[in-house]
């Protein structure tokens, strides 16, 4: 029984050699470069590995710079900073952020909360420290009911009297050095924005949110650092980034966006200004628990990313009007997200159609090789995170992050799929008012 | 009104202390004046009981007296102080240099005539003159003979906690001692409080002219005003509306976008507030409570919290008066009282002294166990209208657990005495531990104050001779644990 068993899977694996030995035996340059178009090795390889192995260098021989004694004469007039909370139904969170802001030790720090039309107790949570003088709270009591995340941030920056800007989730907590690391930068004139580092609190909540937490770690930790070298950081997270106010005042600040924080990062680069990333200033955020929430942010996330960078702000890649490395980035970022996305399902239906024994092969090279770059990545980025004992485990969980992004690249498709066909143009993160009246794009 | 009282008139001119004597005759108390130069004004002081009038000169400089540290002693001055001008600032230097009250020249002779008056009620009520316990019954008499069941307060807006008890004055006196002798009775048992008002008094000078008012939180301006916030849809940008306003137009600032439609265009999501000196924008304004009487500003919190009771006879009301004296009016009265469900004190004292006796004579262990309420005096101040029920659930939580044959008792205000009998020492750090976990469980009075108490224990077989001296020993030992 099992010598016949092991004979049959002999021959079968004979048989996929000849197969295998017969089509790349004698083909063209082309099918081979058909054959492995799952962009790996063409595209990211250079895109994510080449910036891993330079950072690594880097760390190594300790070549990271920065001015720190301009920093510290900066940091040393204390300079006033406003922090925007706003927020939607925030209840379960909202008392915890501010209890986080309030740790931050800032002298003369304005902490202002802007409840926009909340239907729970967000309000009545926020309150008692209103009433202790701690924060500056605010409701949106408009007769046609919540304004949408960026109004509410507009409506906060309006009531904020600080030099700088620190824009932040309710669902966020912060190292009690963050503000320091976020305002440093700004030592440099020419700075208008800096990102933080984000990372995820609720890591060890489910498989969505360990994938998540890699993700954040590679694409934030690693990806932003090596931008920050080259001068491209292209945007801050609404959930943690710092404004300098002459900076939102000049470019009007947010505007009623699905992605406004996109948005509001690519008309800072417009401007002129530089956007930096601060490794050091960390928070913490709630990411998606299920598959489900994971797949409805990305969706509007992606959504919001091909009518932000391109349908709005297109005109970034005239290199000869804007600086050339916001072109070169958009250019980056529209070729591997949304040029590649739509190539790879191209791909993918020719293969089926006229190759499809040949998928596995492709998927399982392309598998191992991503598998070990992300391994190797994680490692660098590892090396550099402040956190790493706590994130170590993460590397467990790698070999699984190669199908978390093949399921993220499915999402984004059907995303910009709709997004091109303007199906389900208007999202529920932004209420009717604004929909209906802000301009298409 | 007491004759003992008299006035002082204090000037640097003879010519003003004539006239304020003059003005000053027709209410019939004994008066003297004295002249004195201006660097001695203010340091002369009065005799006893005297009231002091500083009429002071219209040169007075009182941006220089103020740097003139006030004496301990001024503080217990009742005096009037008619000051050059009726600034705010004049007033509340006046009022931070002891002054009881304060008259703004140029005075009428009926102003003077009535400041005079109220002090010596706000005098009166400061010397905490007991009232005898015959006028007591005597009031209680009246009530009954009048068929008065309750004694229920009016609005006087005059009288610095604006209400008083007008059956209770025709008998008792001025407003401030009818009211002592009102609570003195409803401590006794005698009358029972509801609350019908509650009042906030300016923390430095005890009145309740008070006028609430916004300011501006980052300068104190009072020039804040109110203004509409616009949300333009179409860009997202918010704003002051006067920042949209062009002539009769409103134009986003942002996107320079006309806005026609509330609704649909625009929308108002709240007013916030905007401070015409500073600039400062706040969500809310700061309220600060201005004393109209002595010029003091301070937080709302600041404030004292006073209730105003409607008071009823209770049932030994009548045993009172017909025994013709406050306690002891009834035999369950005797042993127990019915304000705090607690052994009287002298119930407590008596049954100490034979617990001794006995504890001699038989060789058994006894101990006594002295707990002090902490921050009694800060709850009857800030939170009197929650006086009684912290009170009582303390008082609840010691006793709970404890044996029939204890006893317990109000020792003083805020002192309880435990008697344990049959119990050593030992055995009673282990009650004193548990009331300590129990009292500090009651967290329904965390909004009113945190419960706490201290626990002394003084005991043994035959250690003491009498209840004086047993008491003196906890005491002592109460007082190491301060």
């Amino acid at each position: 029984m099992l010598e016949s068993l092991a004979d049959r899977a002999a021959f079968l694996a004979q048989d996929v050699w000849n197969l295998f030995v017969q089509h790349f035996g004698h083909r063209e340059w082309w099918q081979w470069f058909l054959f492995f178009m799952p962009f790996y090795v063409f595209g990211e390889f250079p895109r994510y590995v080449l910036p891993a192995m330079v950072l690594g260098i880097r760390r190594a021989f300790r070549l990271d710079r920065d001015d720190e004694e301009a920093k510290r004469r900066f940091l040393e007039e204390r300079p006033a900073v406003s922090v925007l909370l706003v927020g939607y139904n925030e209840e379960a969170s909202v008392a915890n952020a501010i209890r986080s802001l309030l740790e931050l030790g800032w002298p003369g720090i304005e902490i202002i909360v802007v409840d926009d039309g909340s239907t729970d107790r967000m309000y009545e949570e926020a309150r008692p420290f209103a009433e202790a003088g701690k924060i500056k709270l605010f409701r949106n009591t408009a007769a046609t009911g919540r304004g949408g995340r960026p109004a509410a941030s507009n409506l906060a920056l309006h009531m904020a009297t600080g030099r700088f800007i620190l824009s932040v989730d309710a669902d966020t907590s912060f190292d009690r050095d963050a503000l320091e690391h976020m305002i440093g930068p700004f030592y440099d004139p020419r700075v208008g924005c800096v990102a933080g580092n984000l990372k995820v609190r609720n890591v060890r909540d489910s498989l969505w949110t360990r994938m998540q937490a890699m993700e954040y770690l590679l694409s934030i930790g690693l990806w932003k650092r090596w931008l920050n070298l080259l001068g491209m950081n292209m945007q801050a997270s609404g959930a943690f980034g710092a404004f300098r106010r002459e900076t939102l005042e000049a470019v009007g600040a947010w505007d009623s966006e699905l992605a406004e924080d996109a948005d509001l990062s690519l008309k800072i680069k417009k401007a002129g200004w530089k956007i930096v990333f601060a490794p050091r200033a960390i928070a913490l955020t709630s990411v998606p628990v299920s598959r489900t929430a994971f797949t409805a942010q990305r969706h509007r996330w992606d959504k919001g990313t091909l009518r932000t960078y391109i349908h709005k702000h297109g005109d970034i890649l005239r290199f000869w009007r804007y600086d050339w490395r916001n072109a070169f980035e958009v250019a980056m970022t529209y070729f591997f997200e949304v040029f590649m996305t739509f190539l790879y399902a191209i791909w993918l239906g020719i293969m089926l159609w006229n190759w499809a024994i040949l998928l596995p092969f492709i998927f399982a090279i392309t598998y191992v090789l991503y598998a070990g770059t992300t391994f190797m990545m994680m490692l660098v980025a590892l090396a550099a995170s402040e956190r790493r004992s706590r994130e170590r485990f993460l590397l467990l969980w790698v070999p699984l992050f190669a199908i978390y992004k093949g399921y993220s690249r499915w999402v984004r498709f059907f995303a910009l799929t709709l997004e091109y066909l303007r199906i389900n143009y208007e999202e529920y993160y932004l209420p009717a008012s604004a929909w209906r009246n802000a301009p298409k794009w | 009104m007491p004759t003992s009282h008299s006035i002082l008139i204090l000037s640097t001119r003879p010519e003003e202390a004539d006239e304020a004597t003059r003005a000053l005759s027709p209410l019939g108390y004994a008066m003297r004046s004295r002249i004195l130069p201006s660097a001695e004004f203010l340091s002369a002081t009065g005799e006893e009981n005297e009231i002091c009038v500083y009429l002071m000169p219209r040169d007075y400089a009182i941006s220089s007296a103020q740097r003139t540290p006030p004496e301990a002693s001024d503080r217990e001055r009742a005096c009037l102080y008619v000051i050059p001008d009726g600034s705010v600032g004049a007033r509340a230097w006046a009022f931070r240099h002891g002054a009881m009250d304060v008259l703004a020249a140029p005075w009428l002779p009926s102003q003077l005539r009535s400041r005079i008056e109220r002090i010596f009620v706000l005098h009166q009520r400061a010397s905490h003159a007991d009232i005898p316990e015959a006028e007591l019954i005597g009031f209680l008499k009246a009530c009954i003979a009048h068929g008065r069941k309750e004694i229920a307060p009016a609005i006087d807006p005059l009288l610095p906690m604006g209400h008083c008890y007008p059956e209770a004055m025709a008998v008792l006196g001025d407003a401030g001692s009818s009211a002592e002798a009102l609570e003195r009775l409803a401590d006794e048992g005698l009358l029972s409080r509801s609350l019908v008002n509650r009042i906030r008094l300016c923390p430095v000078c005890d009145d309740h002219h008070l006028n609430y008012r916004e300011v501006c939180p980052s300068c104190a301006s009072i020039d804040i005003r109110g203004e509409e916030m616009i949300h333009h849809f179409a860009c997202g940008h918010v704003n002051s509306i006067g920042a949209f306003r062009q002539e009769s137009d409103l134009v986003c600032p942002k996107c320079r976008a006309t806005l026609r439609h509330i609704g649909l265009d625009y929308e108002k999501p709240g007013v916030h507030f905007v401070c015409a000196a500073c600039k400062h924008i706040a969500a809310e304004p700061k309220v600060e409570a201005q004393c109209l009487w002595c010029g003091h500003i301070s937080d709302p919190e600041q404030t004292i919290e006073r209730p105003i009771w409607t008071y009823a006879l209770t049932p030994l009301a009548a045993s009172a008066s017909a025994e013709g004296r406050l306690q002891g009016a009834d035999l369950s009265a005797l042993l127990r009282s019915r304000q705090t469900g607690l052994s009287t004190r002298q119930f407590f004292l008596h049954t100490l002294e034979r617990e001794i006796q006995r504890s001699g004579r038989y060789r058994e262990p006894l101990t006594l166990m002295l707990v002090r309420l902490e921050s009694f005096d800060h709850v009857q101040r800030e939170h009197a209208a929650h006086l009684d029920e912290f009170a009582h659930s303390v008082f609840q939580a010691v006793t709970r657990g404890l044996r029939t044959l204890d006893l317990t008792a109000v020792l003083e205000k805020d002192l309880l005495a435990v008697l344990l009998p049959g119990t050593a020492p030992e055995e009673a750090r282990v009650v004193a531990e548990r009331m300590e976990k129990q009292v500090a469980g009651l967290e329904h009075l965390l909004s009113i104050h945190k419960p706490e108490v201290t626990a002394s224990i003084v005991g043994g077989v035959g250690t003491f001779r009498g209840a004086e001296e047993m008491i003196r020993a906890a005491r002592a030992e109460l007082e190491t644990k301060e």
